[in-house]
């Protein structure tokens, strides 16, 4: 009787062990899940800094007259948390002697692709869109009193993309 | 006090790959003392190094007292991340920009233009 009791158990495992090692071919199919996350992002590219032109009477150097050019930057947004904005020039970093007296700054910029932006001036957020926008930066000196005596100018101007 | 730091950075750092000047740009993160850290990735889109400036500002733009980051620039070399630590004490409250400035660019006469991005982060006090 035990003998019969030791042989029922000894199927019972085998049966189990069968349904355990079951070929892995004869599985299902499965899902496997890749997940992904994109956070909140802004890339700033500062592709071109521009050049400063003299007007005719030497009293403006500015990006927007000719042989001035506007630097140019590309902002790539991941959401529309983003908002975009040129800082008021704060001063010539280099310029000969007298180059910086009574002298008004300002800048402006304007943006194309999923951001369309006219012309907007220094200090103003403009929020942006998500995907590439393409900028340019431009800006202008005026000399209210004499002229741009000669010499190398330059004008730092920063670009920024902040949160919202 | 530590261990609670850590749990907070921890919980803001969770998930989410880099791909941008700064990683992440904007976070909640609730400390259970005084003190606030963050743990945050400046990224170089370009393709040379560049050397980011870190700027840490109040919502109203000034300088933001009591919150320091690990070094004030970061050199980072093209298309790769360099990790850093914003850490600081926040008795209430507070709103913080972190800022990543690049240096100036000057490709053209006359004119230079440099780039910055900022976060946004809200440090809850429990």
């Amino acid at each position: 009787m035990k003998l019969v009791n030791h042989t029922r158990n000894f199927a019972a495992v085998l049966v189990a062990g069968a349904l355990n090692f079951t070929p892995v071919s004869a599985q299902t199919s499965g899902d496997i899940q890749l997940n992904g996350l994109i956070l909140d992002v802004c890339v700033l590219l500062v592709t071109g800094s521009g050049t400063l032109a003299p007007n005719a009477t030497y009293t403006q150097l500015s990006s927007e007259i000719g042989g001035g050019a506007r630097g140019s930057a590309t902002v790539t947004t991941t959401s529309s948390a983003f908002n975009l904005v040129v800082d008021t020039p704060t001063g010539f970093a280099s310029m000969p002697a007298g180059g910086d007296s009574n002298v008004t700054y300002a800048a402006l910029l304007s943006a194309s692709g999923v951001t369309v932006l006219g012309d907007v001036l220094e200090g103003v957020l403009s929020p942006l869109g998500i995907g590439l926008t393409t900028v340019t930066v431009g800006a202008t000196v005026d000399k209210s009193a004499g002229v741009f005596p000669a010499g190398s100018y330059q004008l730092p101007v920063t670009l920024r993309c902040e949160s919202s | 006090m530590r261990i609670l730091l850590i749990f907070a950075t921890g919980f803001f750092c969770a998930g989410g790959a880099w791909a941008q000047a700064l990683s992440p740009m904007k976070g909640d993160v609730t400390t259970y003392t005084d003190r606030f850290a963050l743990n945050l990735k400046a990224y170089n889109p370009y393709a040379t190094a560049q050397r980011f400036t870190v700027r840490i500002l109040n919502e109203d733009r000034g300088p933001a007292r009591g919150v320091t980051a690990t070094t004030p620039v970061i050199v980072v070399p093209p298309g790769e991340a360099a990790g850093f630590y914003v850490w600081g004490e926040s008795p209430g409250d507070r709103r913080i920009l972190v800022c990543l400035m690049s240096d100036y660019f000057a490709t053209g006469e006359g004119a230079k233009m440099r780039g910055e991005v900022c976060g946004k982060y809200n440090i809850t006090c429990r």
